[in-house]
């Protein structure tokens, strides 16, 4: 009895059991993770579009600095962190 | 279907033999020659397989499109983010044009301050 069932129970976990894990796993982790065409073209523009903003704006802030040194209204504390997520973008 | 920048490409312009190690590395992020010593370790490790793996990889993927080329660092760096975690460099964008906001909003304060002092001036000069 014994010498039938243990074959069979190993057979079913490591052709049934474990493909299916593994490809349960795959398809939620394509659900979730994955962006469409659509989606990483807009990403590309809009990443795109926020480094030509932030290039356009450093001009601008350069311009107002030479005019004026020291304008900014809030500059210290904010500025410092703003700098951090550049430094590691 | 239009060619994907989360794809895996083999990368010609950095490569040793076929660029799947340079591929890896573009895609991953992670060091080329890193990458490279461990497939040759995988390789010893399990007595040759590492070799066939490379050279189907090889057959298999595609040259990296020459559109994809990266204008910067911050460029590739940016989609190695996406590939590994895309919600976070959607997240990073985002970040980037409250940033923007934030400093057009100093820039607005600082011109419309400033032409007010200047008109207080002028009506004291009347």
């Amino acid at each position: 009895m014994e010498d039938t069932l243990v074959p069979i129970f190993v057979v079913g976990i490591l052709f049934l059991g474990l493909p299916w894990l593994i490809f349960h796993y795959v398809t939620q982790w394509k659900k979730n993770g994955g962006l469409t065409v659509e989606d990483e073209k807009l990403l590309d523009e809009l990443h795109d579009m926020a480094r030509r903003l932030d290039d356009r704006l450093g001009t601008l802030e350069r311009i107002i600095t030479a005019d004026d040194p020291n304008w900014r209204p809030r500059q210290a504390a904010d500025r410092s962190h703003d700098m951090d997520w550049r430094r590691d973008a | 279907m239009s060619a994907r920048r989360t794809k895996f490409y083999l990368d010609k312009s950095n490569r040793k033999w076929s660029g799947v190690c340079a591929g890896l590395a573009d895609y991953t992020g992670i060091d080329v020659t890193l990458i490279r010593v461990g497939v040759v370790l995988l390789t010893f490790m399990t007595s040759g397989w590492g070799i066939l793996a490379y050279f189907v990889t090889a057959w298999l993927a595609n040259d990296r499109p020459r559109e994809f080329d990266y204008a910067s660092i911050e460029d590739e760096k940016f989609w190695q983010t996406v590939r590994a975690r895309p919600g976070a460099s959607v997240r990073d964008v985002r970040s980037k044009f409250r940033d923007i906001d934030r400093r057009i909003a100093d820039i607005e304060t600082h011109v419309t301050t400033t032409n007010s002092a200047l008109a207080k001036e002028i009506d004291a000069l009347r």
